[in-house]
This record gives structure tokens, sequence and C-alpha cells, in this order.
């Protein structure tokens, strides 16, 4: 913990330390609510992994189903996301977040110009008591970066998640299945337009919100450590053009310094079961984490990660970091599973990536050893034909990082999977397939499912047969969209004392506190809605504080 | 399709400057992002450039074949991804220009298949300033040589 300097280089009522969703919506709260708001960002650029996101925020509840003639209500919505954080979160917080999620995106629609719209997509446990079909995941609109001005090149740019277009219009097209169904000559030129998409919009709408509001922005200033006086957090020290910086903060300090996933030593410390690949930009590093833990912050959630079955391909970086990849239909769609070194399928691989990446930490006691780990999605030509494979769009030429086999056998020798044990699986799930019933994992069974599936593929829009030479497999490992453990907070987003008690003057929302979805990630968006929401009611108590 | 034409002076005669260019062993390593090549025979290559596109960065392999070289006068290639659906096409004229010598580079790369508008959009802004930075290294080194 730094000492109090003799001089403050920077005075101001809330600092926010992070420029993705969380940072961003507690700076215009703060602002909103008659504070002077400064926020400091350690990249060069604003967004954060948010800016590399979907854009989704997760709200049940919210205005816009209603409008839409959606049912839900806020005791499904409590029912449901209890369910979700199994018994790890304390109640008073999931309420604090079922009741102001709805609150905070009115207030970001109304005052920050960033209108969302209902996106078809279902609830990650849909069949759950609570659980919706559609209504609660809010896809972000389209955004013009010229509106930023100057602070357009200080958009993050997104590596993959790049459509230049609403989610709505992405949605209709039905390109998830069919990207065939896209204009890439339209949306070349939106791109070279400055037109935005997804995760870039909605950072962008919000640094537009941040900007039109006067916010004091400092970007490759990275927060370093806290300063308190009294038991309270009074500043920090920071660091800008390589010297220290000193930032005073008289009503409180927001960390929305977003996961520790790109921290290989928190990594260990606290997140069990195999190595995961950060999905996030390299600058997620734990900072807010550790500054909170030097002030004898109480941590929670530690060993939980939004989890997400991975690819890594070689040669692809980002920001000098090897650039992993979610998969999603790669396991969802007809004509693929996902096997193990047994060549067994071991989950309903079309299911919600969260709870699908958790089956890699299943250990064999007795072998002491992770059974899925490694593993490899195998699919085959029909595919290749129809659909797209990470980078490789229908119809387009294997990509050396595939493993090719003419048969099955061949396929399992070359990628060392269990050669009886793949052709039995294959066989089966062809059954499975022919007959539209998955009896051994239930793939196809809800409504989450089906969505990532192929509208047009029947009787099981997820299930095809692996038949047509040649044979595919691409390894696929444990990644994390962000880790979501950190320092606990209270309902008003204050952090506790390990010791009891409360931190005055501190604050965290979003990834870099202990999640309040607990292990769980209840729709599209679920990460995104809880660092806004947390972002939103941190500012408002800070901002309620007298001045220090 | 995304191309870029950029000329430089170099304080050196035409005989020098084209001595230089004439072999691809001497700059194919001042392109940006180079990593190796390997020299297959007098006309094909393979090059290996980890291509930064600002949004992400990416190590492509191009089958390089040397369409025409006309002494004194310049060097023609053509490049097609190994893997990748990119093709593209570049040349080095040289030209006398008093005592010292313009120096053409010519380079143009194309991405096909469905998503190809796309990643030509994301490869348009990048061609200058890779033509830029290539022909200041090949300008400074054929000096260097020049001047020792
Ligand atoms: C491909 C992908 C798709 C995703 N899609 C979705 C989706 O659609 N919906 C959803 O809910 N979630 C999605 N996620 C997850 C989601 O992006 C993150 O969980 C969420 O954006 C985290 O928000 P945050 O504000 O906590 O952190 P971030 O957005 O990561 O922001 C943290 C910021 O803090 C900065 N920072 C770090 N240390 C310091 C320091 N010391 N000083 C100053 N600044 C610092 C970082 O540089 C960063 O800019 C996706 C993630 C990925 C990778």
């Amino acid at each position: 913990m730094a000492t109090k300097p003799e001089k403050w280089d920077l005075e101001t009522d809330v600092l926010v330390m992070g420029s993705g969703c969380s940072g961003l919506v507690a700076a215009i709260i703060a602002h909103d609510e008659g504070s002077k708001v400064t926020l400091i960002e350690k990249a060069s650029t604003i967004g954060g992994a948010t800016a590399v996101s979907g854009g989704f925020p997760w709200i049940p509840n919210n205005h816009l189903e209603k409008e839409a003639g959606i049912s839900d209500s806020r005791e499904e919505a409590l029912t449901y996301m209890k369910f979700i954080a199994d018994g790890q979160v304390d109640d008073e917080l999931v309420e604090a977040f079922i009741d102001t999620a709805p609150v905070m995106i009115k207030y970001i629609e109304d005052k920050a110009g960033l209108k969302f719209t209902v996106s078809e997509m279902p609830d990650y446990h849909d069949t759950k008591p609570g659980g919706k079909s559609k209504g609660r995941s809010l896809g972000p609109p389209a955004f013009d970066s010229n509106l930023l001005g100057e602070w357009k090149g200080r958009l993050r740019q997104a590596p993959v998640v790049i459509f230049p277009m609403s989610w709505e219009d992405f949605e209709k097209s039905n390109a998830k299945a069919d990207p065939r169904n896209l204009d890439y000559g339209m949306l070349a030129k939106n791109m070279m337009a400055g037109i935005v998409g997804m995760g870039m919009s909605t950072i962008g709408c919000l640094l537009k919100a941040c900007l039109d509001r006067g916010i004091e922005i400092l970007v490759e200033t990275p927060g370093r450590e806290l300063i308190s006086e009294n038991g309270a957090v009074i500043g920090m020290k920071a660091q800008k053009d390589g010297n220290d910086f000193y930032i005073k903060a008289s009503q409180g300090i927001i960390l929305a310094s977003g996961g520790f996933e790109w921290s290989n030593d928190l990594k260990k410390q606290f997140v069990p079961g195999p190595d995961f690949l950060p999905l996030s930009p390299p600058s997620n590093e734990g900072d807010g984490l550790k500054m909170s833990m030097a002030i004898g912050a109480e941590l929670g959630n530690m060993h939980q990660i939004w989890g997400v079955p991975s690819c890594q391909l070689q040669g692809e970086e980002y920001e000098g970091k090897p650039l992993s990849r979610m998969t999603m239909g790669e396991r969802a769609l007809p004509h693929s599973i996902m096997v193990n070194r047994c060549g067994e399928r071991f989950v309903d691989e079309a299911f919600n990536y969260s709870d699908v990446a958790k089956t890699f930490c299943h250990v064999d006691p007795l072998a002491y050893d992770l059974v899925n780990v490694p593993a490899w999605v195998v699919f085959d030509q029909q595919f290749m034909d129809g659909y797209m494979f990470l980078t490789v769009p229908p119809g387009e030429v294997a990509q050396p990082w595939m493993i090719q086999g003419d048969t099955i056998e061949e396929l399992a020798n070359e990628a060392g999977i269990d050669t009886e044990g793949l052709k039995e699986t294959v066989t089966r799930f062809n059954g499975f397939a022919n007959k539209g019933e998955d009896l051994d994992f239930g793939r196809g069974s809800t409504a989450y499912d089906r969505y990532q599936g192929d509208p047009n593929h029947k009787p099981n829009e997820t299930l095809g047969t692996i038949e047509k030479a040649p044979f595919y497999a691409v390894s696929v490992v444990r990644g994390a969209l962000g880790t979501k453990g950190g320092p606990t907070t209270d309902v008003n987003g204050q952090v506790k004392h390990v010791m009891g008690g409360l931190i005055e003057g501190l604050y965290a929302a979003g990834n870099v506190m202990a999640g309040t979805s607990g292990p769980g990630y209840g729709g599209a968006g679920n990460t995104i809605a809880a660092g806004m929401t947390w972002g939103y009611i941190a500012a408002k108590h800070a901002t309620r504080q007298p001045k220090r | 399709m995304p191309d870029i034409t950029h000329t430089e002076t170099v304080k050196a005669p035409l005989e020098a400057t084209w001595d230089f260019c004439k072999n691809m062993n001497n700059w194919v390593q001042y392109l940006k992002g180079y990593e190796k090549h390997e020299e297959h025979n007098e006309t094909e290559s393979t090059w290996w450039i980890k291509g930064d596109v600002g949004i992400m960065a990416k190590t492509v392999s191009f089958k390089v074949h040397i369409d025409e070289w006309i002494d004194g006068d310049k060097i023609t290639f053509s490049l097609k991804g190994v893997s990748e659906n990119m093709s593209g096409k570049g040349s080095l004229k040289v030209e006398a220009d008093g005592d010292n010598t313009k120096l053409t580079f010519y380079l143009e790369i194309k991405a096909g298949g469905l998503i190809g508008p796309m990643v030509n959009a994301v490869l348009g802004p990048v061609l200058k300033p890779i033509a830029t930075d290539f022909a200041g290294k090949l300008v400074a080194r054929i000096e260097e040589i020049q001047a020792s």
C-alpha cells in the first residue's frame, strides 16, 4: 500500500479504474449524480474485454421484453438467478442485481443513448424454474465510431467478433448457422466507413456518453496501489508517462479492472483444474485484485471462471500474445461431436459453453488424471461443406491446424485418440443423429441447444451424422472469457474487509469483484450485465458519500 | 483489390541498385513481419510473413513465383497463400535518375472466398505502411553498401 503523497497530481471525487462496460457505466452514473469523475485505463485503448466481446447484457425482467410482449417477473428472475448462483452468493446480492439491472439498462438507454434490442437467445438453463426461452439477452446496435471524433482510434479493436452490424440484423440473417447469408461486400463497406458492432458498439456508445459529459479519461495510466488514511481509501498511486502519478478521490475509488486471467501466478494460486486460455485482452492481469488484497479485502468466488471450450490457431496473435478463439457452432451444429482421448463423448456439446467447459475439470481419481483433457472436436466433410469452422467458411479448403483422416481409424491415429473408442462413439452418435434424439446427453433437447444449431436441419437442429470423408479433428481446451473472483462486496458494491466490516471509499464492479452469479452463467450477457449493474450501484453509493 | 505503389530515390547508380534488387534473397527479409523464406529453385520460393493488420497478427506462408526478370529493369513476382485464400503480385523496378536511381515497389494482395471482402477491408490500410517501411529499408541498405 502506498503512502499519501505530499502533493496530489490530480484531485477528483470518484476515480474509476478500467474502461470496460463496468468502468464506463460507473463513470457515467457518478458524473450524472453530480460528482467529478476521472477514469484511468492501463491500455492505450478503451474497452477491455467488453470491446472484444459480443457486447450483450443479460437483463432479466427488462423493459424491452415487456414492450415485445414477453412475460418475465422479478420472482421468476430471482428463482432462476438463485438456482444459477447455487447457494454460493448471498441472496441480498442476487436481489440487488435483479432489482437494479432493469433500472440501469433503462437509464443507459435514456441517458446514454445505448439502445439494445431483444434477442431470440434463450437463457443458458432455459428449462429450469424461472428460465426463459428468450427476452433477457439484449443485442447491441451498430455504432458509427466517427462520432467519437479524435477518440475513434482509441476504441479497442476486436480481433474475432467483428461484424459491423447490429445484432438484430445479424440474428435475422441466420448467419450464425449459415454465414453465406451475409453480404460481406456490404460489411466491408461498413467497416471502412467506421461502423462497428457487438462489443465495440457497446463500448463505443458508452465512451461517447462519457465524452459528451466531459468526463476525464486518462489512457496508458495503470493504477498501481491504493492509498488509505484512517482506514478509508482516499486515493491511488498510478503511473503516467513512466512516473508515479498520485490521484486523490474524495468520494471513492471504483475498481473496474477486469479479471486476472492473464496472470499465471494468480491463476495457479486460485483456479483449480487444467490451465485455461484467456480470451480477453492481455491487460487484464488482476491488478485491481492485488491492490485490494494489499489493503485487506475479503475475497470470494476465486475458483470460478467464465469458461468456454476454446482453440488456438497456430500463428495468430493479439497484442503480441497468442489469440484464443471460443467455439460455438463448431460444437453445436450438425455433423460434429466433442470427444476425449478415449474417443468418448462426455457432454451435450451444444449446451452453454460455461457449463460445458466445466467438464474439462473432471478427474479420474484412480488414475489421478483429467479424463477430458485433451479433447477434440471431431467432424466430417458435411460440416465443412455446410458450416463455418472457426476461420474456415463453408466449402473452403481445410487448414493445416485441422487433423485429417480418410477414415475414422486414420483420424484417430493421427490425433492420438483411441481408435476403437472413436469408432464406437461415431457409430452410436450416427444412430442418434438419424433418429434425432441423443440418448446419451440430450443434445438438442433445450431451446438453448436448438438456438445454437441449424434451424434448417431436421429432425434435430444439432444432430447430424459423421460419415462423409475426409474426417477432421481440432484440439479444444478450456478457455475463459474472464475470471470472476475478487474482493467481496456488499449490496452497494463496497468492498468488505477480511476482518469484518467494509473498506470505506473502495468499490468493485465487474470481473474484478467476487461474481454475483457464483459458479453459474444465467444467459448470454450475464457478465456484462453484472459489470454494468455493479458499476451503476457502486457509482450511486460513492457519489452519496461526504467528500473526504 | 488492395494495392500500393511506392517510389523512392536511391543515392546510388542504377547498376548498384539493380545488383542488389535482382536477387530476392537480398531483400525479402526487409518485408515487414518477415519470419523466414525457403528458396526452392531460381523462380520458386516460400515466404513466411507475420502480417499485422491492426486488429490481429497472423503468420501466413506464401508460394512465390518470379514471373519476370528483366536485367537492369525489373523483377516481377506473384504470391499465393499456401493454406490461406490469398493471392497477389509485386514488383521492384529500377530507373536511372541522373546519378541516382528511382526505385518503385508495387504490391497487391487480395483475399478471396466468402469473407474475402472483409479481409481486404482490413488489408487495404496496412499496405501503405508496409510499402513505405520496405522501400525505406531497401534504400538504406543499398546506400549503406554503396558507401562501404
Ligand atoms: C470473445 C468474447 C465474447 C464475449 N461475449 C460476451 C457477451 O456477449 N456478453 C457478456 O456478458 N460477456 C461476454 N464476454 C465476457 C465479457 O466481455 C467480460 O466478462 C466483461 O466485458 C468484463 O467487463 P469488465 O468491465 O469487468 O472488464 P473489462 O471489459 O475487461 O475491462 C477492464 C479494463 O480494465 C483495464 N485495467 C486492467 N488493469 C488496470 C489498471 N491497473 N489500471 C487501469 N486499468 C486497468 C483493462 O485494460 C481493461 O480495459 C465475452 C468475452 C469474450 C472474450
